[in-house]
């Protein structure tokens, strides 16, 4: 490892070389920034992963159960196991997916689940992100410029290869998709994940399009060639959230989704990776019930843990969260990401009875969440190093089969005091080793 | 790499392919300006702005040739051009490669670098090597042969533009002629104008020997023209 | 009873336009109690017009047309018949649930509490009425993406949102209630009203006409609220200004 941080300018400049930069919006202008990689790799024992590794696979299999009977029988909410309230309230529920099946069933083809790493030692599952993850790319191109800056580090350590992403999302592609080529659908070059989309092109070997580039014709969709020819399309890896994609069933101003793709989704013509209404399984009210979900389609004990939620929409957890409210964290069900999450002892008295109220008179707007203590990871700051708290991305695929990609993303924050490692929100990452052992 | 290739994309490589032959015969040409200006009060700036169609917004040579690098805002400088470069290439990862695609992220570095020091024009050579190692790239990793000839046709009409403007000896440019845009122009009869390209045969081919800038704004508008894939 | 309509809706564009897709919802909805025994759509410069049903039955037909064109024409005409005997019973738990455009606040919870009582038909016609009441009749105070709390605050707008309104106060209730869009005799523009669910089945109310008695009414799309079932959407190339004419016939 120690190559390795010695060089860890040269793989900055190989990252700047690739391009390696998220896109962020300041004062209404696009700027292009360095995502700042940090030389220290986390590592993950082999044995501990293969936990993880079972842990995601029965997550994500429960989330993918779980969004078919919501579309289709809704047993779940039958058997009162999922009150209907927070599947039909929640904003990612889209009532145009009802009675759909996706191609082959499935529908999280890609999932980011948020870990971190508590000091007790234990796994806490932080959110569960079905409908765009995003930041793979960025350990992929980082793992080919350390091997290539520092080749005896990897021959030393025994390190599980990350570089079959790009064959995993291509398998996937290929089991769902129906006749026709493989495209990735991205907003354009003005999207913060832009990079991540036109890598994944290069890889995989799929076409980067935008909207304007794929037409509907009756119930197919087609890529549009010069000279008038076209390419039907069989797959679309859409880099475009659920409401802008479909102008004609969704929010009518986009301009970068594609008239009528819904249909054609309907007819069962085209694969939509991941598929739409997702977004009902991974918000943060449902959260609080996917181990409910592992045992009710699994029959299985959840193996990784939630961090220790409350749903002030039951009774219990309402008085609860109002006794314990100062050392808890209060989350906005409708807000993703960082956003809308509350540390409550960090409250002034005014804003915390401000929370307060609003707990009691929003209940179903709210989770609790104990301070999970998660582990700080060592970073570089200049020539010093210090700690830092880190979590860890983890992603999913699904399509024969549900494997986890053998690395992750380890986002760490800037900010010492920071709990929140969201990279729209500043920080940098570092790669993962999963360790061969 | 996949083979397909929409209209907004043909349009980008060609576009890729002028700027980046652009910045590269502009650096030569530049060099070459500045260099008659050190002997003297020639003001060579000026035949370079007239030569090349250029509005000569310059109050003097040291002005020029500031502006002419550096200036960002200043369309004709080598700075924007190499922008429009990385602004077509950025969108063309997946046909082109990230190795392609990483020469111009190096010559923006140094462009950078130079224009906040004002640098002297030698210090920009990288660029000049970066555009070369695009090319030898291109022609190593770009395999679909659309892509190719759309890459090619951009190179040499702009090669063709330039050396016009430049007044180059009409057999050399008539050798471009031949050699770059008629054999790519023909491969893709889809996206090109046929009666422009026999046009701009014609009239090329009527000129021979020195070139002493004679009225060649016809051969331009065919130059622009005869690539129809528009965004 | 057999109701025929005829339909003509006529778009004019400042500057022809061109890639022009669209979806319509024009044909009228299919169930057990309402018949269709005919349908014909024709729309201009389009030979090929395709047809599904979305997510709530709503019948829906989509294409497009790449050509320049500086109109779209839609001609639609046919029959339905509709029955008195059997009822549609199917409830889906979403129509119980704030939806896009019917939210409530604590004002308007309690304006429905106070209409409240033990008898849920009794219940419906006090607040049908209230909305009546309450909302100005009034064109151009809101659009088609105002929300029932909005339109409930101004206390005005058009057939949409009295149906907004009162769907939002049942369903404070606790109450299903649904969005319809359709066609009524005697009107000669699209009409919007609510269907309310109880006793087994969904009984339609108009706030507007505050009347229960739905004689004449073909209904064409249902759905939470009118986002679910816009009767036209169309998006095309060309910066241009855009005047409709509709020109809807409902006779017995």
């Amino acid at each position: 490892m120690d190559s390795l941080i010695t060089q860890r300018d040269s793989v900055n400049s190989w990252m700047f070389r690739y391009g390696v930069r998220f896109g962020i919006y300041k004062n209404g202008e696009f700027k292009e920034q360095i995502f700042p990689f940090d030389a220290i790799a986390r590592k993950i024992s082999g044995r501990e992963w293969q936990r993880l590794e079972r842990g995601l696979i029965q997550r994500v299999k429960a989330l993918n159960l779980f969004l078919n009977d919501i579309y289709g029988d809704k047993k779940i909410v039958k058997d009162n196991v999922v009150p209907e309230d927070f599947v039909y309230s929640s904003k990612g529920y889209l009532p145009f997916c009802e009675g759909l099946t996706p191609p082959k069933n499935v529908w999280s083809h890609i999932s980011g689940i948020d870990l971190v790493h508590g000091k007790d030692d234990e796994w806490y599952i932080l959110e569960d992100n079905l409908r765009i993850p995003s930041g793979a790319s960025y350990p992929l191109i980082a793992r080919e410029i350390t091997r290539n800056v520092s080749p005896e580090t990897f021959e030393n350590n025994a390190i599980c290869d990350n570089r079959n992403y790009a064959q995993l999302l291509k398998n996937m592609m290929e089991y769902v998709k129906k006749d026709g080529i493989n495209v990735i659908l991205t907003p354009g070059r003005y999207n913060s994940a832009y990079f991540e989309h036109s890598y994944f092109a290069e890889k995989t070997g799929a076409i980067l399009a935008t909207g304007q580039d794929l037409y509907v014709e009756g119930d197919k969709l087609y890529y549009k060639t010069i000279g008038g020819e076209k390419q039907l399309v069989g797959v679309v890896y859409r880099r475009i959230s659920d409401e802008y994609l479909d102008p004609m069933v969704f929010n009518s101003d986009s301009l970068i989704g594609v008239p009528n793709i819904m249909q054609v989704y309907k007819a069962g013509n085209v694969a939509i990776v991941n598929a739409p209404g997702n977004g009902v399984a991974d918000d943060k009210g449902i959260y609080y019930f996917v181990p409910k979900m592992i045992k009710y389609y699994l029959n299985e004990e959840p193996i990784l843990k939630n961090a220790p939620t409350y749903l002030p929409f039951y009774e219990d957890d309402k008085k609860y969260v109002l006794e314990n409210l100062r050392r808890l964290v209060i989350k906005d069900v409708a807000e993703a990401g960082g956003y809308g999450v509350i540390f409550c002892e960090k409250l002034s008295d005014e804003k915390f009875n401000e929370i307060k109220n609003l707990v009691i008179s929003q209940p179903r707007r709210w989770i609790a969440q104990e301070v999970v203590d998660f582990k700080e990871l060592p970073i570089f700051e200049g020539d010093r190093i210090v700690e830092r708290k880190a979590d860890l991305r983890a992603y999913v695929i699904s399509g024969e089969d549900t494997v986890v990609w053998k690395c992750g993303l380890t986002r760490f924050s800037r900010n010492p005091d920071s709990f929140i490692v969201n990279s729209s929100q500043g920080g940098g990452f570092k790669d993962t080793w999963v360790m061969d052992n | 790499m996949n083979s397909f290739i929409s209209t907004a994309k043909a349009n980008r490589l060609f576009w890729l392919a002028r700027y980046v032959e652009r910045v590269f015969i502009s650096l030569n040409a530049i060099r070459k300006y500045i260099d008659t200006d050190i002997d003297g009060a020639t003001n060579a700036y000026r035949e370079f702005c007239a030569i090349t169609s250029i509005p000569n917004n310059y109050t003097d040579a040291k002005d020029f040739r500031k502006k002419i690098l550096y200036d960002k805002n200043n369309s004709a400088s080598i700075y924007s051009m190499l922008i429009n470069a990385f602004d077509n290439g950025i969108e063309l990862r997946e046909d082109i490669t990230s190795e392609s695609l990483s020469y111009i992220h190096l010559a923006l570095e140094i462009m950078e670098k130079c224009a906040a020091e004002n640098a002297k024009i030698f210090a920009l050579q990288p660029i000049a090597d970066y555009m070369m190692s695009f090319w030898g790239s291109i022609d190593e990793n770009v395999i679909t042969l659309t892509k190719m000839n759309i890459l090619r046709l951009g190179r040499r009409l702009e090669s063709l533009d330039m050396n016009l403007r430049l007044r180059t000896n009409w057999d050399y440019i008539n050798e471009i002629l031949k050699g770059g845009v008629l054999t790519n122009a023909n491969m893709l009869s889809s996206v090109t104008d046929n009666a422009k390209i026999l046009r701009l045969k014609e009239l090329i081919e009527s000129h021979h020997g020195e070139n002493h800038g004679e009225d060649f704004s016809e051969i331009i508008d065919c130059i622009n023209s005869l690539f129809t894939a528009k965004i | 009873m057999i109701l025929e309509f005829e339909q003509k809706s006529v778009s004019r564009f400042s500057q022809p336009v061109k890639n022009h897709a669209f979806l319509l919802r024009c044909k009228p909805y299919e169930n057990i109690i309402q018949r269709l025994v005919s349908f014909n759509a024709e729309i201009s410069g389009c030979n090929m017009i395709f047809a599904q049903k979305d997510s709530f039955g709503n019948n829906v037909i989509f294409s497009n047309i790449n050509d320049y064109h500086d109109s779209f024409t839609l001609k639609t005409s046919g029959k339905v018949e509709v029955l008195e005997t059997n009822k549609d019973t199917f409830l889906n738990p979403i129509f119980c649930y704030p939806s896009p455009l019917c939210i409530w606040d604590n004002e308007m919870a309690d304006f429905a509490l106070k209409c409240s009582n033990s008898n849920i038909e009794d219940t419906v016609k006090k607040i049908c009425n209230f909305v009546n009441n309450r909302i100005k009749y009034k064109t151009g105070t809101t659009c088609v993406s105002t929300n029932s709390l909005d339109a409930f605050t101004i206390g005005c707008g058009v057939c949409q949102d009295y149906s907004h309104v009162m769907i939002s106060m049942l369903r404070s209730l606790k109450i299903p209630a649904r969005y319809v869009a359709g066609y009524v005799k005697g009107l000669t523009v699209s009409h919007a009203w609510t269907e309310v669910y109880y006793d087994g089945f969904w009984h339609g109310f108009d706030a507007t006409e505050n009347s229960s008695q739905l004689d004449g009414y073909i209904k064409i799309a249902i759905g939470r609220d009118a986002s679910d079932c816009p009767l036209n959407r169309g998006i095309f190339v060309g910066n241009v200004s855009e005047t409709v004419e509709i020109e809807i016939k409902v006779k017995e």
